[in-house]
C-alpha cells in the first residue's frame, strides 16, 4: 500500500480507502473530535497544539489557496466547518495525492556521503567542510560563518542545498532518518527565522538565497518526501507557510539594484508558481515573473550574447537559470517567450564562442573553472553551438578571430579541433559587478593544454587574496610603473573597437588601452596596444606589445602558467613542460631591454603571487614569471610563445627582431622551420606571415 | 579689493606658467632624445601637452587679470 493509502485508511478506516480523495475528506469532519484523532493518529494530520500555535499562519495559508479549485474542494469543505486541523490535514493529502509538477531542481554532489554528514549538521559548501555549531535554542545557529568566516558559508547553509541530499538519500535508501532531519532542520529554520518583510541582508532572508531555496531545493525536497513518515505535517505545513513568505520577498524585497541576483531571484517566483500553482496567486506569480525576466535578461545582456559581468561563472549562472526558466514556462503551456529564447541563443553563440578546445571557459573577471561544452551537451543547447559540431563544419576549420563586439573580447582560434590552438583577449568593458583589473589580458590553450591563464576568483573576503586575484596581478598583463592600464567603463551602449585581420592560415586581434596619467609630473596618458597573431599549422601564437611612454618609466610584464607546467628560464624567454612533455616555447624579440624572468610559485610573504584558483575557496600554486624593463621611449615587444607539439624547437640564434619606426620584421626560426612576420604597424596588422619548411619535411 | 583679486589672479597665472615651464623644460630634457617623428603625436600627448596648458592657462591669467579681478571684487565693491 502507498502512503496515500495508508494515511487514507489511517484516518478513515479501510471502507473509505477504495474511495476517490474527496470521499475521503468527507470523512474527516469526525477527526475534529480529540477521540477522532487518537483513534487514526494519521501521519498527516498535524498536532493539535501546533495547530493552536500557529492558527494564524495557517489560516492564511489556507486563505491564500484556490479554494474554488475542485481538486482543494476536501479543503475548502473543512474550512466551510470551521475545522482549522482537518483543512491540514487534507491539504497535505492533497499534495501527497496530486500528480507531479515540473521542477528543475538537481543534487550534484554525492548524495548518501553528502546526507549523512548532513545528518551530523556537517555541510561541505565551496570546497570548504565544517560542521555547524548549534544555537542557544539547541537548532543550528543558522548565522555561523563557517571553519573560514565567510558569510559566503551562511549563505549557502540557508540555501538549504543539504535538502536535497537528505531527500534524495530518503528516497534511495528509505531510510527515515534522512527525511526527519529534514523536518527537524524546516521546524528549526523557520522558528528560528521568521519572516521579516523587508529588505534585507540576513543570510537567512537575502534575497538571493531566499530565491535558491525555491529554485534548487525546496520543490525537490517537497515532491521527493512526500511519501516519507519522517517527514512531519508540522514541517510540511510550516514549509507551505513559508513559501508565501518566499514569495512576497521574491516580489517586493528583492535585490532592486539587477544582476544575476534579481535574475535568479524573479525566475525562482516562476518556479514556485509552477510547482504549487494551487495557491491563488500563482497565474500572476508566473506572468509577473516571465515580465521581468524578460525585462532583466534583455537589460543585463549584450546584443552579442555575454551578460554584463562579463565573468564566465555568472554567463553560467544566467544561462542555466534561463535555461531552466524556459523549460518551466513551456512545461505550464506559455508559448510567448521568443524574445527569451533569441536571446538565450545568443547567449549560448557568445558562451560556446569563448570555449577552448578542452572545453573549459577563461576565467575572465570572478570565475570557476568550468566546463561548458558538457553544459551545453547537458542542457541540450542549440545543435550548431556544439564543439562536435563545429569541428565537423568545413567552414570553421580554417583559423579565425571571433570578436564579440559588446563584450570587447576576442577569440583567436586555428580551427574547432581539439588540438587547435586558442586565444583570448580582453579589451572590453569593466563589468557590471565581480570585476577584475584585467584590461588587455589573454589567455592562451595549445590543445587540451592551457598555457596561460587568468588566476581565477578565490575569495571575496577582503585582504591580500582578494587583492591579488582581483587586482592586475594575477592577470597577464603589462604594468607600466607599477599601474594597470585604465578600466573600462562598467558597462557599454556601443560597440568596442577591435581591429581583427585574416589570412592564409593565421588570423590576427588587436586592441588598445591606455596607462594612467602622472599630473605631478605632467605626463600624460601612455598608449597601450596588444595584437595577437595565430600563426599557421598550429604553431603558436605571437602577442605584440606597443608601449608609447617617455621617460625613465618602469614596465612589467606578468605572465601567469597553468599549474600543470612546469616553467624553466631560458636564454631569451622561458620553456613550459607538462608531464615531461613539452608544453611551450617563449621566445621574447624586443628592443625594450627586458630583463632575464623572475620565476615565482606558491608565495605568499613579501607579496601574494604564483597562484590559481580553479574554484571559489580552492588554490594551487602556479609560475607566474616577471620581466621588467625600462625602454627608452616607445618599444615594442613580441612574446612568441611557440607550440612544440609541432614538433620543432626554437633556435633563437637564427631569430631576428627588425624594427624601424612602427614596422617590425620578425623572423623565428626553429629546427623545422623559419616563420617570417612583417607587420607595417601593430594598427595595420601583418602584411606578410610565412612559414618555410627547412632541411625537407 | 579689486587690487587684491588683480594680484591674486597674477601670482596664479605666474605660479601656472612657472610650473608648466619647468614641466616642459624637464619633460624634454629627460625624453628629448627619445623623440621619434612616427610617434610625434604621441611625444606630444604624453611628454608636451599637460605642461603646455598649464603655461597657456598661466598666460590667460596674468593677460586678463584686471578684467578677471574686477569682476570677482565686483559685489564687494558695490558693499
Amino acid at each position: 500500500m502507498g502512503g496515500a493509502g495508508m494515511v487514507c485508511m489511517l484516518i478513515a478506516g479501510p471502507a473509505v480507502c477504495a474511495s476517490d480523495s474527496t470521499t475521503l475528506l468527507t470523512s474527516l469532519k469526525p477527526l475534529s473530535s480529540e477521540s477522532g484523532l487518537r483513534a487514526t493518529e494519521s501521519k498527516l494530520i498535524p498536532s493539535a497544539a501546533f495547530v493552536e500555535h500557529h492558527r494564524d499562519q495557517l489560516g492564511s495559508l489556507l486563505s491564500s489557496l484556490d479554494l474554488t479549485r475542485p481538486d482543494l474542494s476536501s479543503v475548502s469543505r473543512a474550512l466551510a466547518d470551521g475545522d482549522l486541523r482537518s483543512a491540514c490535514a487534507a491539504l497535505l493529502l492533497y499534495y501527497q495525492t496530486r500528480p507531479s509538477v515540473p521542477i528543475q531542481a538537481k543534487y550534484g554532489g554525492d548524495i548518501i556521503v553528502d546526507a549523512e554528514a548532513a545528518l551530523l549538521n556537517t555541510f561541505s559548501f565551496q570546497g570548504v567542510k565544517g560542521t555547524q555549531p548549534t544555537a542557544s535554542t539547541g537548532g543550528l545557529d543558522w548565522e555561523a560563518r563557517g571553519p573560514r568566516d565567510d558569510p559566503e558559508w551562511a549563505w549557502m547553509l540557508n540555501r538549504h542545498g543539504y535538502f536535497s541530499a537528505l531527500a534524495l538519500a530518503w528516497k534511495q535508501t528509505g531510510d527515515d532518518r534522512f527525511a526527519a532531519k529534514v523536518s527537524t532542520l524546516i521546524i528549526d529554520w523557520t522558528s528560528a527565522n521568521p519572516y521579516p518583510k523587508r529588505l534585507n541582508f540576513s543570510p537567512s532572508w537575502r534575497a538571493l538565497e531566499t530565491a535558491r531555496r525555491v529554485l534548487d531545493t525546496w520543490p525537490l525536497t517537497w515532491q521527493t518526501l512526500q511519501d516519507a513518515p519522517g517527514f512531519t505535517p508540522e514541517a510540511r505545513l510550516l514549509m507551505l507557510c513559508s513559501l508565501l513568505d518566499h514569495a512576497d520577498l521574491l516580489q517586493h524585497y528583492s535585490s532592486f539594484w539587477g544582476g544575476n541576483h534579481l535574475l535568479t531571484e524573479k525566475t525562482a517566483i516562476a518556479q514556485l508558481a509552477i510547482a504549487w500553482p494551487e495557491f491563488r496567486d500563482s497565474r500572476a506569480w508566473l506572468d509577473y515573473a516571465i515580465d521581468k525576466v524578460e525585462e532583466e535578461i534583455l537589460e543585463q545582456t549584450y546584443e552579442d550574447g555575454a551578460y554584463k559581468e562579463l565573468t564566465d561563472h555568472y554567463q553560467r549562472v544566467v544561462l542555466v537559470n534561463l535555461d531552466s526558466f524556459l523549460n518551466l514556462c513551456r512545461s505550464s503551456g506559455r508559448d510567448d517567450l521568443g524574445k527569451l529564447e533569441a536571446r538565450m541563443r545568443r547567449m549560448w553563440a557568445y558562451y560556446t564562442g569563448i570555449m577552448q578546445p578542452n572545453g573549459h571557459g577563461p576565467l575572465t573577471n570572478a570565475a570557476d573553472r568550468e566546463n561548458i561544452a558538457e553544459l551545453a551537451t547537458a542542457l541540450q543547447a542549440p545543435e550548431e553551438y556544439l564543439q562536435v559540431n563545429r569541428a565537423a563544419n568545413p567552414a570553421l576549420e580554417q583559423p579565425q578571430t571571433t570578436f564579440f563586439p559588446y563584450a570587447g573580447q576576442a577569440v583567436l582560434r586555428s580551427s574547432w579541433y581539439s588540438s587547435a590552438v586558442w586565444a583570448f583577449l580582453d579589451a572590453g568593458p569593466y563589468g557590471t559587478a565581480h570585476q577584475h583589473e584585467d584590461r588587455l589580458h589573454l589567455d592562451l590553450s595549445f590543445g587540451q593544454q592551457e598555457i596561460l591563464v587568468d588566476a581565477g576568483r578565490y575569495t571575496y573576503q577582503p585582504g591580500p587574496w582578494l587583492d591579488y586575484f582581483k587586482g592586475p596581478h594575477s592577470h597577464n598583463l603589462l604594468l607600466l610603473d607599477g599601474n594597470c592600464a585604465i578600466r573600462g567603463p562598467y558597462s557599454t551602449k556601443t560597440p568596442a573597437t577591435i581591429t581583427t585581420r585574416t589570412g592564409t592560415g593565421w588570423t590576427y586581434a588587436l586592441a588598445e588601452a591606455a596607462f594612467p596619467a602622472n599630473p605631478a609630473r605632467g605626463l600624460g596618458q601612455s598608449t597601450w596596444r596588444r595584437g595577437l597573431l595565430l600563426l599557421p599549422n598550429e604553431s603558436g601564437l605571437i602577442v605584440f606589445d606597443e608601449v608609447i611612454g617617455y621617460g625613465n618609466r618602469e614596465l612589467e610584464a606578468r605572465w601567469h602558467f597553468a599549474p600543470s607546467l612546469s616553467i624553466k628560464r631560458t636564454a631569451n624567454g622561458l620553456s613550459a613542460s607538462a608531464n615531461g612533455q613539452a608544453g611551450m616555447e617563449l621566445l621574447i624579440l624586443s628592443d625594450a631591454g627586458w630583463s632575464p624572468a623572475t620565476l615565482l610559485k606558491g608565495q605568499e610573504t613579501p607579496e601574494v603571487a604564483g597562484w590559481y584558483a580553479p574554484n571559489y575557496n580552492i588554490k594551487h600554486p602556479a609560475t607566474e614569471a616577471h620581466f621588467t624593463a625600462a625602454p627608452a621611449g616607445p618599444s615594442i615587444t613580441a612574446w612568441w610563445f611557440h607550440n612544440p607539439a609541432k614538433r620543432s624547437n626554437i633556435n633563437e640564434y637564427l631569430s631576428s627582431y627588425i624594427r624601424q619606426g612602427e614596422s617590425l620584421t620578425l623572423v623565428l626560426a626553429t629546427t623545422r622551420n623559419t616563420c617570417t612576420v612583417v607587420l607595417p604597424s601593430l594598427e595595420k596588422g601583418p602584411s606578410e606571415v610565412s612559414v618555410e619548411i627547412r632541411g625537407g619535411k | 579689493m579689486t587690487v587684491r583679486a588683480i594680484l591674486a589672479i597674477r601670482l596664479l597665472g605666474l605660479a601656472l606658467f612657472i610650473l608648466g615651464t619647468w614641466l616642459l623644460v624637464a619633460n624634454l630634457f629627460e625624453t628629448i632624445r627619445q623623440f621619434d617623428p612616427t610617434y610625434a603625436w604621441y611625444y606630444f600627448q604624453n611628454q608636451l601637452l599637460r605642461p603646455v596648458l598649464a603655461m597657456g592657462l598661466g598666460c590667460i591669467l596674468l593677460l586678463f587679470s584686471k578684467p578677471l579681478g574686477k569682476f570677482m571684487a565686483r559685489e564687494l565693491e558695490q558693499k
